[in-house]
């Protein structure tokens, strides 16, 4: 070395604040909320302050690091992450490569998990508005205030007067949790996300051939030759999703992306189709048509394993080219294309997302794909299938044994059938959980009356009407008066304005969450709101089932940094206050209240038969999150090893006790494996027959199968009929006498069946033909709010109805009237990478709220000249309802001529006033701004009440 | 010997911001610097292409050259690497650099540059490993413990690759014959002067 | 010349002495060559020492499993 002495310069020059000393946990708490606070300022100050916004972090070098596993909950893709803690505090995170899922890669989301382990901008403690003011009380406190004003309204009310939004973010056991207090609290007015994300998907897929789930999977894509995307932004909205995407493509599969705007997705494509927004009917039947005119279909699989396709042929003939192109604006040649690729390359998968199901006719939208996939016979086969990409990491998981207003746990019905069911399930009496309902009867919207217990509940899409509507005109005895959001963002909902008049007039409002999120900063209230603490799902552990329908075991990674409590320990408490613990938690495991997840998994393990819940218990699940290094990335199963020929993660189905070992099914419906390794076919759900003709499998059944053809569900009967009723134990033939396979407690059915190579839920065909649904073949009706108002006259939508889910609701009364004139643009709305959902979680981590500081909207320049609007100008985005968002302007070819772009992510602002003195203090997201849904209109789907958000009109002016 | 390069696949990037927030969470880099970037180019046009961008440690790194402190070296896998005790914030760095590597915070309510920050091919800096003069200088050390950059390790689609530069252009070599076209591997020219 | 050895120690130490203050308060300056502390990672060595190490990670974290 030539030179090596410098001058002057000491060590550390500047180290700032607690960076420099040792670092206990208590004194972590007290660095990172002085420094987060000031990254607080950054946001909204000139960048003079930024320097200090520096988060703290000490790590010992010498210290133990503890490893824990756990899954990210930002989305269903379920990306595994290793989280490093030291003496309690969460100082490092190392991706997962032993994962089949994402092997250690992340989007911006999940690359900033650590966050949550030392975020200060949470509600800490249980809070309540004293006067418009924000008031820290204690846990017990809030429980005893809360549980009496309960009490009180369901004296006066009943028990539907209260009505709660559950949680796709919580664990399975937390949703199930949910969902088990609704129906002890004695009503189905309870409901979560679902309903306003995949709803639509999930009654399409169901009735059109047996369980409303992905088909495939995120990995299967990898084997796929042609992927479309219809509505799916997955590069932002399941970005690891790509991965497998942008692999298949590397291995020559055809990618093409339909959307109405140039998605991120759409740039990685080789065939992009722009098409009107609202308009997905037209778009897939012009694409089936030519598919039908060239011969492309697959006749044999039409034949075996499809009914009613005949119907669908007399429908797509009226669809020619010239007619699709008058209605979506795509010409001949463009969807000739997309037909001759699909044609071409098969098995080829189908993608949708909230592009497809959020309509007013989103349950059309979707077996309008299914049928395009029946046709080219790509669902049961590796490499096809219709690869519904969902959204929260446990959206999935909630839908199956959640908080849902018309179904149980496992989609058992409402029926008393079902409740009987799950009565015997948790041990308590009928008659008694029974009496936890109102007594009294409901009009159930077709000249009869329904009991309130076996009445499906209202939705979260809904329940602001719930409050407001004339109570003279809602099928329940009085109007909801308490709602709880429990894991749930308001500004996800549509009718901003309305909402915030509904959380005006309720007699209790109380917010469950780790964040104050917008319900509590929205309305004027002045009392009678409470905030409670929610623990994340890194302060606890648990499951939760990924898009795939794999389920996924969390690990705790830390303790709460403040007083936030479990789903499950808040469920108990309230229970308990309420007078139901007892019974509600009967045969689960409760340590200082609370619940033992492992405890309440083996309670729905034990409940769950429809839907193969039965299988995945704790052991197995925590063993499939030790060995996902042995797990093959293509196939999901493993090779070799403790858990060989096993799926990652035993996706549902796993039929039977964990004892059978069944392997979980990786693709739904693939007639070439044997059930017992995952095979399977369509559900016989609907009967044997329809007008005479048989809904059964011809010539068609799972590898091994003992009866070669179709043939129903299992029960008692059929057990004996064919002889095998003595191959079940003297205990199982106790249990299952009476019984069907769902039904019976002892599994002992399904163990019989399967022995047999049978699939216990029978071997049918899929519907094409879905005559329980109002349009039994999906036709397209306009939107409610068109562009295209000379259209409707061909294409109207439903006429109003007197009920539906308890309510009044509007279809043809709102189409009615023109507003196409005066609200010149479509307005739709979606996702953003760095945020999830309403937001407030995300736009409160630091890392993710900088890389989007400002709501906006997406303009194409033709109309932000007609509008004479600029480049991130600030400009109003007005609703033909009187909603208003104050956003600046995005001037792009992104979207098409015509058409708005907005991202739902944002709130915290109203109609342009800054709403942050609403929150309690320190608590605010860092970045905030009008919410999407201020200005979005009326619109549900007519069979799943799903919410329409992806069409609708606005005009944009200089603000 | 290796030699550490990043290599970004264009068409395998899906401007997730992956990487950025990696490296936020890793180093804990303050509001208002990025170590990386994502650059998007005809955004929203048929032909969008996103690149993640960060200092590139160059084989005969231009910032080094303008220093006038003197404060840049190389570690002898080539990492590219600054003393923050002798860094005067200057920012003539930021103009030699090809990339728009080196970040400054500001300061003080005068707008006066704070010390340069860049990435680090999280490698710290000039200081005991794992020291916590280190880290609250640098960041983490994951090449010292044989990790390498999170950004990459962490990046949605493996578009962003990071190691020596003769495996990851191997890796990167086997996806542009599967998938057939040209290897573009953007930046390699200016900063290795090669290309893959 | 005698020189008492008492002396010559002193002599010793006062050339010590002028070294040190020579090597404490003179800077060479040689532009373009790095004025910072060692870096303890950046030698040949401790690059030589981890190279394996990190071609193994680049295998498990960018190759397509
Ligand atoms: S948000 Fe989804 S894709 Fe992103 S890291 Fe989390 S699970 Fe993975
Ligand atoms: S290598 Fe490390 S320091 Fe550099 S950008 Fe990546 S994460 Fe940040
Ligand atoms: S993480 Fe990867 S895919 Fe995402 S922006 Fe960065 S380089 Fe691109």
């Amino acid at each position: 070395m030539k030179l090596i002495k410098k001058s002057g310069t000491t060590a550390t020059s500047s180290r700032p604040g607690i960076l420099g000393r040792a670092i206990g946990r208590r004194a972590f708490l007290q660095g990172t909320g002085l420094a987060v606070g000031a990254a607080a300022v950054a946001g909204a100050l000139p960048t003079t302050m930024v320097k200090k916004a520096k988060a703290a972090r000490s790590i010992d070098p010498k210290a133990e690091i503890k490893r824990v596993k756990t899954v990210c909950t930002h989305c269903s893709v379920g990306c595994s992450t290793y989280a490093e803690v030291q003496n309690g505090v969460w100082i490092g995170q190392e991706p997962a490569f032993d994962s089949p899922i994402n092997l250690g890669a992340h989007c911006a989301k999940g690359a900033s998990l650590r966050n949550h382990g030392h975020s200060t901008r949470r509600t800490k403690y249980p809070m309540k508005l004293v006067n418009g003011r924000w008031q820290r009380i204690s846990w017990e406190q809030a429980i005893e205030e809360i549980g009496d004003k309960l009490l009180k309204i369901r004296e006066e009310s009943g028990p539907d007067a209260l009505w709660f939004a559950g949680s796709s973010k919580a664990s399975n056991e937390g949703a199930y949790l949910q969902r088990k207090f609704a129906a002890f609290w004695g009503s189905n007015n309870c409901d979560h996300q679902a309903r306003i994300c995949h709803s639509t998907t999930v009654a399409g897929v169901a009735n059109t051939w047996g369980y409303g789930a992905q088909t495939n999977s995120y990995n299967d894509i990898n084997k796929s030759k042609c992927i479309v995307m219809c509505g799916s932004n997955a590069a932002e909205a399941h970005p690891v999703a790509m991965q497998m995407i942008l692999r298949a493509k590397e291995n020559g599969a055809k990618l093409v992306v339909m959307d109405p705007r140039f998605t991120r997705t759409a740039a990685h494509s080789d065939v992009y189709v722009r098409f009107r927004s609202g308009t997905d009917v037209a778009l897939i039947w012009g694409i089936l048509w030519h598919v039908l005119e060239n011969g492309w279909e697959d006749k044999e699989y039409l034949r075996k394993r499809v009914f009613g396709f005949d119907k669908v042929r007399e429908e797509v003939a009226k669809w020619t080219p010239e007619r699709v192109e008058q209605v979506t604006g795509v010409p001949r040649e463009g969807l000739y294309e997309v037909a001759k690729i699909m044609a071409e390359n098969r098995p080829g998968t189908f993608v949708w997302c909230m592009g497809g199901t959020q309509h007013t006719i989103g349950s059309n939208y979707v077996r309008a794909y299914n049928c395009l996939q029946l046709a080219l016979g790509n669902i049961g086969v590796e490499g096809g299938g219709a690869n519904i990409f969902r959204g929260h990491d446990n959206v999935q998981g909630a839908t199956d044994v959640g908080p849902n207003p018309d179904n149980l746990p496992g989609y058992y019905p409402l029926s008393e059938d079902g409740w009987r069911h799950w009565a015997a399930v948790w041990d308590v009496d009928f008659d008694w959980l029974a009496g936890r309902f109102d007594q009294n009867e409901y009009d159930d919207g077709k000249g009869g009356k329904v009991k309130p217990m076996f009445s499906p509940g209202i939705t979260v899409s809904r329940w602001i009407d719930g409050v407001l509507e004339d109570k003279a005109n809602i099928a329940q005895r009085d109007n909801i008066r308490a709602v709880m959001m429990w894991g749930h963002a308001p500004n996800s909902q549509t009718r901003g304005p309305e909402m915030k008049r509904a959380m005006e007039k309720l007699d209790l409002l109380v917010v469950i969450d780790p964040y104050p999120t917008v319900t509590a900063v929205l309305h004027d209230r002045k009392d009678n709101t409470y905030l409670l603490p929610a623990a994340t799902q890194f302060e606890q552990s648990g499951s939760a089932t990924a898009s795939n329908r794999s389920l996924q075991w969390r690990e705790k990674v830390i303790d709460p940094l403040y007083e936030h409590k479990t789903d499950g320990e808040i469920a108990y408490l309230l229970a308990k206050k309420l007078g139901f613990a007892d019974q509600m938690f009967k045969n689960i495991k409760v340590v200082n209240n609370v619940p033992e997840p492992e405890s309440v998994l083996r309670e729905i393990n034990r409940g769950a038969w429809s839907i193969g819940y039965t299988g995945q218990s704790p052991e197995r699940l925590k063993a499939h999150m030790k060995h996902a290094g042995h797990f093959d990335v293509v196939s999901l199963k493993a090779q070799g090893g403790p858990l060989d020929g096993e799926y990652y993660g035993l996706p549902w189905p796993c039929y039977g006790t964990p004892e059978l070992k069944h392997p979980g099914t990786h693709i739904l419906y693939d007639t070439s494996k044997h059930v017992m390794e995952g095979g399977g076919n369509f559900r016989a759900a609907f009967g044997t027959e329809y007008n005479g003709e048989s809904l059964l499998a011809e010539d068609s059944w799972s590898k091994g199968a003992e009866i070669q053809g179709g043939y129903p569900q299992f029960d008692h009967k059929l057990l004996k009929q064919l002889g095998w009723w003595d191959e079940l134990t003297p205990e199982e033939k106790e249990l299952a006498e009476g019984k069907s396979w769902t039904t019976d407690r002892s599994g002992g059915i399904i163990r019989v069946a399967m022995k047999h190579g049978c699939h216990p839920f029978g071997n049918a065909k899929a519907r094409a033909f879905v005559w329980n649904f109002p349009d039994p073949v999906p036709v397209h009706r306009e939107p409610l709010y068109t562009p295209r108002y000379d259209l409707v006259k061909d294409f109207p939508t439903y006429e109003d109805r007197k009920l539906f889910y308890r309510l009044p609701t509007r279809w043809r009364s709102v189409q009615a009237r023109d507003y196409s004139k005066e609200f010149p643009l479509i307005h739709t709305s979606g996702r953003l990478v760095m945020f999830e959902g309403g937001g407030e979680e995300t736009r409160s981590n630091p890392w993710l709220a900088e890389l989007k500081q400002e709501m906006f909207v997406e303009i194409n320049p033709a109309d932000a000249n007609d509008a004479g609007i600029k480049d991130g100008q600030w400009v109003w985005l007005e609703g033909p309802e009187g909603g208003r968002i104050k956003v600046k302007a995005w001037v792009t070819n992104r979207v098409g001529r015509g058409t708005v772009f907005t991202p739902f992510h944002f709130g915290g602002h109203f109609q342009g006033e800054d709403l942050l003195h609403k929150y309690p203090e320190g608590a605010a997201p860092y970045v905030r701004g009008d919410s999407t849904n201020t200005a979005t209109t009326y619109g549900y789907d007519a069979v799943t009440m799903m919410q329409e958000t992806k069409t609708t009109l606005c005009r944009v002016r200089p603000a | 010997m290796a030699r550490m390069k990043f290599l970004c696949d264009v068409e395998r990037c899906i401007e997730c911001h992956a990487c950025v927030t990696a490296c936020k969470n890793e180093h804990e880099v303050p509001w208002g610097v990025n170590r990386r970037r994502v650059i998007v180019m005809d955004d929203g046009q048929p032909g969008e292409k996103a690149i993640s961008v960060a200092c590139m440690h160059c084989s005969d790194a231009p910032c080094a050259a303008v220093c006038p402190v003197d404060c840049f070296y190389q570690t002898a896998d080539g990492i590219v690497l600054h003393d923050k005790d002798l860094c005067i914030g200057c920012g003539y760095c930021f103009y030699a650099c090809p990339f728009g590597a080196p970040q400054y915070p500001q300061q003080t309510a005068f707008g006066v540059r704070g010390k340069m920050d860049k990435c680090t091919f999280c490698a710290g800096g000039p200081e005991e490993p794992h020291s916590e003069a280190e880290l609250t200088k640098y960041g983490t050390n994951r090449i010292a413990e044989g990790k390498l950059p999170l950004c990459a390790e962490m990046c949605a689609t493996k578009a962003l690759l990071a190691g020596d530069g003769d495996v990851i252009a191997n890796i990167y070599r086997k996806r542009v014959m599967r998938r057939g076209g040209r290897p573009q591997s953007w930046g390699w020219q200016a900063a290795y002067g090669q290309n893959v | 010349m005698t020189v008492k050895p008492i002396s010559r120690l002193g002599a010793a130490f006062a050339f010590a002495v002028l070294l040190s203050a020579c090597d404490m308060g003179v800077v060479v300056y040689e532009p373009g060559v790095y004025k910072g502390d060692p870096d303890p990672i950046a030698s040949q060595q401790a690059a030589a020492e981890r190279s394996d190490a990190l071609a193994d990670r680049a295998g498990s974290a960018f190759a397509d499993r």
